[in-house]
């Protein structure tokens, strides 16, 4: 290298890592399910990814503490609880323990009598009152006795109790009453909710890190572990598991990549300047999509990197031609028209993917433009001046791959042919079943991890929600007051046995004109005075006993009705929160089904009724038709990418039958690649589809390179070198990453892999077949 | 769920003082005289072996004309674990293991367990308890100040909680014996209600 080419080499060097650093600095990654969901959703398809992100259970931890003595669990799994809960990191903090004097739920309980179960007038009668004694009397003598004999002069019915009793009956988590150790005693179970979207990588990453040194200053020596489990857990042990396995992944491509280089072009400038373009490529088309979206998604960035691999072509094809060209700068003018077709049939198949109504499509398709162009464009002009020729290379110095004109030949395109009939008739034959709906599949989540989560789910009664009611109104008290009249009207549902019962908002803040009916039905003072004198008749409790009561039900009489800000005032906004919030203009209450057995009964229901702005959402089936359409649009765009691609090499060849060679080849490519990924019981989902996008790339390349550039005898060795190169490493890199254990790198790895290996196979067989018929 | 258990259980103080009763009953028919000091009354109630006894408990409540009648049978078993079975005027079991309260109210319902440390007035209660049982003086006086005086054959065991969280619940327990026995045991909450305890060691 002359010292001006190290100088330019330097300068690029020095201005890409610059560049990179202030783009670092200014750039906005979003890493939640966004990704997914189209920019002009309809308000349920915004609902369900609001609910698959902050739903009632997507903030959720569930804790173990296991390990030592039953007394070291219980103490530290105490104490994790009151650190958790005092740093104010989470909405609320449980283990089953009561909470500690001073709370300031009380404030809530002073109305009692608004609250549910219903009250009615009959309720004060001498009668219910008496009742209410008896039993309040029985309850002393008992285990409880101690406990609630303070209140019994302000709560002589025991109201507390039934409304307690009446919200946990309601909750979808249901647990018995208690300190929460698991079945076997073995474990201290804790739960705990995060403000937060579980998806919001970085705050749940903070988080779980909080707990975890928190536990660790309280466990000190003893030998006490701890579990977590919930979706924030899943998702940041999910990121943290692929970013170790890609540093250890890339360190061995690189490895590889530089052995194979240095192995054939014994030239290791080559090395150097072979990341230039990709490196620029990538600066530039995440500047590119910061720019236009003002945030770019992480898996957009993730995609985008490997799909705009492509151009760490560009270089090798560079370096073989510039073996047998007078100069770099001429070997570049010999092969520029070649990767110029390339470039511009692929930036044209992409381009339809950027009017994706879904911003992590439209995102990647102009990453792609943008990053391949510039990736072309720093081959084209800055490589020739840093990049010195290497190596010979003629046709003795590369495997002779010709296809030598044997007896057999001819029946090589029909054998390809028949397979690709066959390959093709297979997949007709799988139909949908090629495709994967569920997006957990997808899950680099650890079986163990699935089994602890169940595990914790079972002890602590969290269940999974999946469907939902959902009622749209125009204001709170129209949702709260309509939301009652709906779980009336499911009245039927439940005495049938298809569901249990329903939790919404409305159990816990009746509507308004529920709570004023209440009040109004509440005795006055001398009317209760006179109906408590008749019932304690002959009950041994001293004359007078009872003022608080009487204080109590006189004040609830007159005192304004309990609001959503009493809720946020007690600390407990968040029972309401995931079952009550605004979306858009509207308000929408959300009804969970517990113990639903008849999912399409309450779904006809939902239809069936009259009542206005009622939905019936399956956040599974959901999701899973959300994948499909995502899926279905990426393909659409492809498929017209596809139809311009074509146009613009006819463009370029005005030749239909070297259009053809390199077409076959790249649709065969496909064909076959899906059809063994789907042999091998691969179900293929958006991640597969993408490096398929790759595959049609890189293929796209090795048939255009040897069909155009291997029609000039001097250029056929270097060509066939180059593609060889070129598809070596892209097999060797990508089947690392096939070793992977995680499904979605696993997934790319193999097709890309495969892929590229079968593209390189028929493009090198079509155009040689070719040659053998013309010559 | 909201306000972690709903059925909140505390387990009446009396019943442990009536079992404590009990036990220093048992020990102090073993030995033929009553003894004069804490050490004396503190060998005499080592604990070894199961031990059972029926237990009646009275429990005043300032706004209750007539006292909350409670009989049973407690059970002691040694390493600490007690057991107190309630035959009238309803059946129900609660048993202290370790750091866990277990409550069987119905048996169509699974038990209640709670931490005995979040009902401090019991869990300190216990722990005397468990002092006494073992013989522990030092454990015991961690706890309690202890105030013992015999006066011919009786004597009384007077304890006052030094922890707060036990003295805001608890003004003192009252041991009292005659001779070799024990006759009653008392217990004065700070809230005025009294619980008095009286035992009968089943052979």
């Amino acid at each position: 290298m002359t010292r001006r080419q190290l100088f330019i080499l330097a300068v690029s060097y020095g201005l890409l890592g610059l560049a990179s650093w202030l783009l670092a600095m200014t750039l906005t990654l979003r890493s939640d399910l966004s990704f997914v969901f189209p920019q002009d959703a309809d308000q349920d398809v915004q609902l369900l990814a609001e609910r698959l992100q902050k739903g009632p259970a997507a903030g959720l931890l569930l804790m173990a503490v296991s390990g030592g003595s039953l007394e070291d669990r219980i103490e530290i799994g105490n104490a994790l609880a009151t650190d958790l809960a005092d740093s104010g990191r989470f909405d609320f903090v449980a283990n089953g323990r009561p909470r500690p004097q001073g709370s300031n739920q009380p404030a809530l309980f002073e109305k009692l009598y608004l609250l549910n179960p219903p009250v009615t007038a009959e309720d004060f009668s001498p009668a219910a009152l008496r009742r209410g004694l008896e039993d309040s009397l029985a309850a002393l003598a008992g285990a409880g006795g101690a406990a609630t004999q303070d209140r019994l002069p302000s709560d002589p019915t025991g109201r507390l109790r039934r409304v307690m009793d009446f919200w946990s009956s309601q909750a979808q988590s249901q647990r018995a009453p208690g300190f929460w150790l698991s079945g076997d005693g073995e474990s201290a179970l804790l739960m705990a909710a995060t403000a937060g979207s579980a998806f919001d990588l970085d705050k749940q990453t903070e988080t779980l890190d909080f707990i975890d040194e928190r536990f660790q200053a309280l466990r000190g020596e003893r030998p006490l572990v701890l579990a977590k489990t919930g979706p924030a857990v899943f998702a940041v042990a999910s990121s943290r598991l692929i970013r170790q396995e890609m540093q250890k992944l890339t360190t061995i491509s690189v490895f590889l990549v530089i052995g194979i280089l240095i192995l054939v072009f014994r030239t290791p400038s080559l090395v150097a300047v072979l990341l230039l373009p990709l490196g620029f490529g990538v600066l530039a088309g995440t500047a590119a999509v910061q720019g236009l979206f003002g945030e770019i998604h992480g898996i957009t960035l993730a995609f985008g990197g490997t799909l705009i691999g492509v151009a760490v072509d560009y270089p090798i094809h560079l370096a073989s031609h510039s073996a047998t060209a007078r100069s770099t700068q001429s070997a570049m003018q010999s092969i520029w028209p070649t990767l110029r077709l390339g470039l511009l049939t692929t930036l044209l198949g992409f381009l339809p993917l950027t009017l994706s109504s879904f911003p992590g499509l439209s995102q990647l398709g102009v990453f792609e433009i943008v990053g391949l162009t510039t990736a072309a464009l720093v081959t084209r002009y800055l490589l020739p001046g840093i990049l010195q020729p290497v190596g010979g290379a003629t046709r003795a110095d590369v495997p002779d791959l010709q296809v030598k004109p044997w007896a057999g030949r001819r029946l090589l395109r029909p054998i390809v042919l028949a397979l690709a009939l066959g390959a093709l008739a297979y997949l007709v034959w799988q139909g949908p079943k090629v495709w994967e709906t569920d997006l957990r599949k997808l899950s680099p989540t650890p079986a163990e991890a699935r089994a602890l989560d169940r595990q914790l789910r079972g002890e602590l009664g969290a269940v999974d929600v999946r469907y939902l009611l959902v009622l749209r109104r125009p204001t709170m008290e129209a949702v709260l007051r309509d939301s009652e009249g709906l779980a009336e009207s499911l009245q039927p549902l439940i005495d049938n046995g298809r569901l249990a019962g329903v939790d919404m908002a409305a159990h816990y803040l009746p509507s308004q004109a529920e709570q004023a009916a209440r009040q109004a039905a509440l005795p006055t003072r001398p009317v209760l005075e006179r109906a408590l004198a008749q019932a304690s008749e002959g009950l041994p409790f001293r004359p007078g006993t009872f003022a608080p009561f009487l204080e109590d039900v006189t004040a609830a009489k007159d005192s304004p009705l309990l609001t959503y800000a009493d809720f946020e005032a007690a600390g407990l906004a968040w029972r309401l929160a995931p079952l009550l919030f605004r979306q858009g203009d509207d308000w929408v209450g959300l009804l969970v089904p517990r113990g639903l057995t008849d999912p399409a009964a309450l779904a006809a229901f939902a239809t069936e009724s009259k009542i206005d702005g009622v939905g019936f959402l399956d956040l599974k089936t959901g999701s899973e038709a959300l994948v499909a359409d995502y899926r279905n649009e990426a393909l659409e765009w492809l498929a017209l990418g596809a139809v311009i691609a074509m146009g613009i090499l006819w463009l370029g060849l005005r030749d239909s039958h070297r259009v053809g060679r390199i077409v076959a080849p790249i649709g065969l490519t496909l064909v076959f690649t899906v059809a063994l990924l789907s042999a091998f019981g691969v179900a293929l989902s958006l991640f597969h589809l993408l490096s398929l996008l790759l595959v049609a790339g890189v293929g796209l390349d090795y048939a255009l390179f040897f069909e155009h550039q291997g029609r000039h005898r001097e250029a056929a060795a270097p060509t066939l070198r180059a593609n060889l190169v070129c598809a070596g490493t892209t097999v060797s890199v990508f089947t690392v990453l096939a070793l992977s254990p995680i499904p979605v790198l696993h997934g790319i790895g193999l097709t890309v892999a495969l892929g590229a290996a079968i593209a390189f196979a028929l493009a090198f067989f079509f155009t040689e077949t070719a040659r053998c018929r013309d010559s | 769920m909201i306000f972690g258990t709903s059925r909140k259980t505390l387990p009446r103080l009396r019943v442990w003082t009536g079992l404590a009763l009990l036990l220093l009953s048992l020990q102090a028919s073993r030995a033929a005289e009553g003894p004069q000091d804490l050490a004396a009354v503190l060998s005499a109630l080592r604990q070894d072996n199961t031990a059972t006894a029926d237990f009646v408990e009275r429990r005043s409540l300032a706004y209750l004309t007539e006292p909350l009648v409670v009989a049973g049978r407690l059970t002691y078993s040694p390493g600490g674990r007690l057991e107190r079975q309630v035959t009238r005027p309803k059946p129900e079991t609660m048993i202290i293991d370790g750091p866990l309260l277990t409550i069987e109210q119905n048996p169509k319902d699974p038990p209640i367990r709670v931490l005995l440390e979040d009902y401090p007035p019991l869990q300190a209660f216990v722990s005397a308890l468990r002092a006494l049982l073992a013989g522990d003086r030092t454990a015991l006086e961690t706890t309690f100040e202890s105030d013992f005086e015999s006066s011919g054959t009786s004597w009384r065991l007077t304890l006052t909680p030094k922890a707060v969280a036990l003295a805001d619940a608890i003004d003192a327990i009252e041991v009292a014996g005659k001779a070799g026995s024990l006759r009653s045991l008392e217990i004065a909450e700070r809230n005025g209600n009294r619980t008095l305890v009286e035992m009968q060691p089943r052979p």
